[in-house]
């Protein structure tokens, strides 16, 4: 810590970025004052650099989006994603809870039932509330909003499955979306105080004389300092700054004064009788604490771990604009190494990145559900965080198995693929026939090796049947597209469909074997290559499905 | 093969329309004239195990006034001695340790030990003192060099579960990671390698595009390895005749799935798996209790299986989490992250028994028991003694072996 302490509340500056920016020489360090020596260079902006940004400041976008911001302004898109925006229509959530006593005049079974009850409407309240969120992140009413709620989201980590009650969850989230573009230091005050963070890391039982350190360590660890900013004193003394901070299932913040430590603490070397305010002021006065947010923030953004430079340079934009998140952001977004080609396009989209997008291009808003829920699949579900860390993120997210699934569900979105292709293997059959006589024992056995927990956990399937329920029909027409753009070669058409579904400009020799694919396919339909653009042939459009199937089966749909 | 070798001979296989799903004889003929290697299973009870309740030293005065809500009462347990005792529901646990299958090592930790959850996983999926910044876990490590096979196959090391653990990174050897056979595949109209193109470096590498080519790079291996493993693995599953009754729990089935991939032949060595739920600060006897009885009839039902043929009978289980927890119970009925713990280590060529030194009850670290020993020396006597690998290749130095293993 610095000897004098500082005040980081200065009024809020936006720096001056202009449009022509100030870029530093090469081995020039950006924390040195002054940018004394530097190179002028005006940033360049076109379609990369618009996908790009609402890529990662959004959802992602379809080309028509794309092409009309790129005809603006760099400082017009990013205002619009900057604007303020009201909820028009908040989720209508209700405290789904056991009134005190209500459950005594009950015999056990009609109590076990009536709990039973009541877990079952406050996970289904809690399900709906994330396809309300998911809807909002595809039709793009707040894309940055969003964006930044589901950052704080695997911030300022909960899980339902710890919490329990749904409406705490929702009004969580409700304080994340409000804070989401707002005061760094106001939010993280907010967030000690929410009863579903209270009751996550069991703050609830954090009593003067029988401390619990959870809420205290992931504070420092995780929320503001990062691992190694602190000692395992600092941890039990602010444990007894948390003391007495409780919250009910009424969703309200309690603070219960005689299991309050009243006593004097010493956190990071200061000394007093803290409380919790006193300990958020603590905490905002580290050095470290800067630092460690736009960390996260530029990870999170560019998708790659920053250089020491470069958390430097934005701890001093965030630290002088008093931990505003609007006018740091805005200065990432306006910096050309933003921009740069380590960055671009070589994201691992996340399963809500890759399943909104997917969407967002499609332009089929129907399916919020398999969205969420497929997400959860590709281990990414919301509210459920893994752990308090919240996700990893990055080629985390890929693995041989999520891989395929992705696929998988981009094809069931599609409607090719439907319950028939997920209960028959006929790949497995085939080989399983072509195995010598012996293996006549094996076939009689599968299906006992299938035991129903086994089956249980082919969770496609369990989507499948969902979409089922609800008759999902994907209201698609990929052939318009094929008109607009005039394609009437295969080639046009394959390049059409690899721009217009992905979020990435891919290489030129990607096309290719789509290409022998798609025109193999079309000739053994016996549709004249004109005829795709042109007519109403039965089986164009699904031809066309069926090709964007594959494409967003890709490496090249992953990455953003 | 290095990987980059393995990968163009997958592709050059896969030029052939669909080739590389085709011939059988890949899948269960070429490998059956080599002999038996040892598997090596890993399971991670997430969340902080609490030790004290799971190898309990019922007889000790101060477990029994630190403990009242979490007591697990000397009537109870599972004795091994006149000191320990197994938790009640560890049943096949304890019959195996009554069979000298089952080795105990006691007061398992690292030197500073870490109180939190990810940065202790670190430690040990890194096996290095202070976690990961960058490179392979240790399982990674074991896979790319300490193994030694010639021209591994992508199921070299498998973690069948919903996330992979950081043990089984390694950009060089990527684990295959799924959360069941059954869907492990493309369904319907297979995308396919054949829709997949090689990105062939050109001689000088496009600096424009840089980040979104490297990224593709390795994208691509990855595929490359799902459309390599898909059908190899399902068959496994499918054809797999377990000797012994599973439990119907999801973690059952894991370890049956796990038991298939063991059998299959499919080149696997090195399996990890996990079971959550483990970090009990609050309510923590019937949480635990259902943990236990949840863990034992599945681990029991696993090892008997593995006795029947001559693959499970050379295979090492390791059962093993990222602390134990605080001797003295917090005010919520639960317990706080602690630090040291047991590890488990079965199968038949286990010398079953207690190993390592039992910590003390009484000197403790804030509260915590002392570590008496490394895990890196669990690791390493697995490593030497059960997997002939030399120790020092993966985990840098050398290590007290312990000598568990025949």
């Amino acid at each position: 810590m610095t000897p004098q302490p500082k005040n980081r509340m200065r009024p809020i500056h936006l720096l001056p970025l202009f449009p022509l920016l100030l870029v530093p020489q090469a081995g020039a360090s950006p924390v040195s004052p002054g940018f004394q020596e530097t190179v002028v260079q005006e940033m360049e902006w076109g379609e990369r650099e618009v996908e790009h940004l609402l890529n990662r400041a959004g959802f992602g976008a379809g080309t028509e989006q794309v092409q009309r911001w790129a005809a603006r302004s760099q400082a017009e898109l990013i205002d619009h994603l900057m604007e303020p925006r009201v909820v028009a229509d908040p989720f209508p959530y209700e405290i789904v809870t056991r009134q005190r006593g209500a459950l005594n005049d009950l015999s056990e079974d009609e109590r076990r039932a009536e709990q039973q009850r009541i877990r079952r409407e406050s996970r289904r309240q809690a399900g709906d509330f994330v396809m309300w969120w998911v809807d909002r992140m595809i039709t793009d009413v707040d894309p940055l909003g969003e964006r930044m709620t589901l950052f704080w989201h695997g911030h300022f980590t909960s899980s339902l499955q710890t919490v329990k009650q749904g409406h705490l969850m929702i009004q969580q989230n409700e304080l994340l979306r409000e804070h989401a573009l707002g005061n760094y230091g106001t939010l993280l005050r907010e967030v000690l105080k929410d009863p579903a963070m209270i009751r996550y890391l069991d703050n609830n039982s954090n009593r003067k004389g029988r401390p619990n350190e959870n809420l205290a360590r992931e504070v420092m660890e995780l929320f503001s300092l990062g691992e190694g900013e602190y000692t395992e004193d600092d941890i039990k003394e602010a444990a007894r700054a948390l003391s007495g901070h409780t919250a009910g299932l009424d969703g309200k913040h309690r603070f219960v004064p005689r299991q309050h430590d009243f006593g004097e603490k010493t956190i990071l070397g200061v000394t007093g009788k803290h409380d919790l305010d006193d300990l958020v002021n603590i905490l905002l006065e580290q050095d470290a604490c800067p630092r460690w947010i736009v960390q996260r923030l530029l990870t999170y953004f560019e998708g790659a771990t920053p250089t020491l430079d470069r958390v430097e340079t934005y701890a001093r934009i965030f630290e002088e604009n008093g931990m505003e998140l609007r006018p740091t952001l805005r200065a990432l977004f306006e910096d050309p190494a933003f921009y740069r080609p380590a960055i671009v396009g070589a994201k691992v989209l996340s399963p809500i990145d890759y399943l909104v997008g997917l969407n967002r291009r499609l332009e089929s808003t129907a399916a919020p559900l398999v969205v969420s829920q497929g997400a959860a699949t590709l281990g990414q579900k919301l509210f459920d965080p893994p752990n308090v860390k919240g996700w990893e993120g990055g080629f985390a997210w890929i693995s041989t198995s999520t891989l395929m699934q992705r696929g998988n569900l981009a094809g069931m979105m599609l409607g090719v693929i439907d319950m028939s292709d997920l209960r028959s293997d006929e790949e497995l059959d085939e080989m399983m026939e072509s195995m010598d006589e012996a293996s006549m024992d094996d076939e009689m056995q599968m299906d006992d090796a299938a035991t129903p927990p086994q089956r249980a956990r082919n969770e496609m399937a369990v989507i499948a049947r969902a979409m089922s329920r609800f008759e999902y029909r994907p209201r698609l027409n990929l052939r318009a597209r094929l008109t607009q753009a005039d394609a009437d070669t295969d080639v046009k058409v394959v390049d059409l469909m690899l721009h217009e579904l992905l979020a990435i400009e891919v290489p030129a020799e990607s096309a290719g074997p789509l290409v022998t694919w798609f025109q193999a396919e079309r000739e053994a339909m016996e549709i004249p290559e004109k005829a795709v653009l042109r007519g109403r042939r039965r089986g164009v459009e699904d031809l066309l499905r069926r090709l964007a199937h594959k494409i967003l089966s890709l490496p090249e749909a992953q990455l953003g | 093969m290095n990987p980059i070798q393995r990968r163009q001979f997958l592709t050059t296989g896969a030029a052939l329309f669909g080739a590389a799903l085709a011939p059988t004889s890949i899948v269960f003929g070429a490998r059956a004239s080599r002999g038996v290697d040892p598997t090596l299973v890993v399971i991670q009870l997430s969340g902080g195990n609490d030790g004290l309740s799971t190898v309990v030293p019922y007889a000790d005065r101060v477990y029994k006034k630190a403990r009242r809500q979490t007591l697990i009462a000397e009537d109870d347990v599972l004795k091994i001695d006149e000191r320990l005792g197994l938790h009640p529901s560890l049943q096949r646990l304890h019959n195996l340790h009554a069979s000298g299958k089952l080795a105990i090592v006691e007061g398992v930790g690292y030197p500073d030990g870490i109180r939190s959850h990810f940065k202790s996983l670190e430690v040990w999926h890194t096996a290095r003192a202070r976690g990961r910044v960058t490179g392979p876990g240790w399982l990674g490590r074991l896979a790319e060099g300490g193994l030694k096979v010639e021209s591994p196959d992508p199921e070299l090391v498998v973690h069948l579960g919903q996330s992979a653990p950081y043990s089984v990174h390694s950009s060089e050897h990527p684990a295959v990671a799924l959360a069941s056979p059954t869907s492990y595949r493309w369904f319907g109209d297979t995308p396919g390698v054949e829709i997949v193109c090689e990105h062939q470096p050109t001689a000088e590498p496009n600096p424009a595009t840089s980040g979104r080519d490297d990224a593709l790079a390795k994208m691509r291996g990855v595929m490359h390895d799902a459309q390599a493993s898909s059908l190899e693995i399902r068959a496994a599953a499918a054809r797999y005749k377990p000797k012994a009754e599973y439990p119907r729990t999801p973690f059952g089935a894991q370890l049956q799935d796990v038991a298939s991939l063991i059998h299959g032949d499919l080149g696997t060595r090195v399996i990890s798996t996990s079971l959550g739920g483990f970090d009990t600060h609050s309510n923590q006897k019937g949480r635990h209790d259902n943990l236990m009885g949840t863990l034992d009839p599945a681990l029991g039902a696993f090892l008997q299986d593995l006795n029947g043929t001559p693959e499970g009978r050379s295979t090492i289980v390791v059962v093993f989490s990222e602390f134990g927890r605080r001797v003295q119970e917090n005010g919520s009925r639960g317990t706080d992250h602690g630090m040291a713990g047991p590890m488990f280590v079965m199968g038949h060529n286990v010398k079953g028994g207690l190993y390592g030194k039992a910590p003390s009850m009484t000197e403790l670290d804030k509260g915590d028991l002392k570590f008496t020993t490394d895990f890196r020396s669990v690791y390493a006597t697995v490593l030497d003694e059960g997997l002939g690998v030399n120790s020092k290749a993966v985990l840098g130095k050398r290590y007290p072996r312990l000598g568990f293993l025949a």
